[in-house]
């Protein structure tokens, strides 16, 4: 029987030890390198059921159905779009002008990214000032909000910040 | 100026892939959707009409963005 010298345990070692290293290194290089490709397609070319309009820098689908005095803007909840007030839009819009708009990082609203915008979108005081401007945009002082869930608080948000724009609100079980 | 680049990669990783994490998540997130809708109302319509921002680019760093 030979003997194992303390030499030759440390080449055995490293013989089984840096194939593995190697492999866990080019796996994590593989990671940080390789690009992970976007998902889905432009938003304008897919089906929406509103119109698109560009507010600093960032291209809102939102739906503008009726007219009159009273203006309603309705603000959808986490994981929601305008689809959510789709039995909402149509009757509601005989009592004045509706307008229902994809919040920043849902819907058909485009996800622009933070660092290239004047303000962050996705926060609720950017989700804010980009509703703001599309009511200007769209030649809207003053609104009743009506916001669910999530959209609840940012309707909330609107009226405590800005109070020039809000005529009334309502909170549907807001979060 | 080493450690600097180290924790900027470091921090740079969430932000690519917390968004391929949002993705694997749909079957999860699409569950959310039968646990807060009325089942007798949840029609393929809707489970559609809800899925179909799925389509929009970079919907998952969206919601990242969002979160």
């Amino acid at each position: 029987m030979t003997k194992l010298t303390r030499s030759d345990l440390v080449k055995t070692a490293e013989h089984l030890i840096k194939p593995k290293l190697l492999a866990v290194l080019a796996v994590i290089l593989a990671a940080v390198i390789i690009p992970i490709p976007p998902v889905g397609k432009p938003v304008e070319e897919l089906v929406a059921s509103g119109s698109f309009i560009v507010i600093e820098g960032v291209k809102i689908h939102y739906v503008d159905k009726g007219s009159g005095d009273k203006t309603f803007v309705l603000l959808h909840g986490f994981g929601a779009s305008v689809f959510s007030w789709r039995e909402v839009i149509q009757p509601l819009s005989r009592h004045g002008r509706v307008v229902a708009l994809d919040r920043p990082g849902f819907g058909l609203t485009e996800r622009a990214d933070p660092t290239k915008t004047p303000y962050n979108p996705y926060t609720v005081g950017g989700g804010a000032i980009l509703i703001l401007r599309l009511m200007k945009t769209l030649n809207i002082s003053k609104a009743v909000f009506i916001g669910h869930s999530a959209g609840a608080y940012t309707s909330l948000y609107i009226a405590s910040k800005h109070q020039e724009a809000v005529e009334a609100l309502v909170l549907i079980a807001p979060a | 100026m080493r450690e600097d680049g180290l924790q900027r990669f470091l921090l740079s990783l969430p932000h690519k892939y917390g968004p391929l994490f949002l993705r694997a998540a749909v079957p999860y997130l699409e569950q959310m959707l039968y646990k807060a809708y009325n089942k007798n109302k949840l029609t393929q319509h809707v489970v559609d009409g809800y899925k179909y921002p799925l389509n929009a680019r970079d919907w998952d760093r969206g919601l990242y963005w969002f979160i």
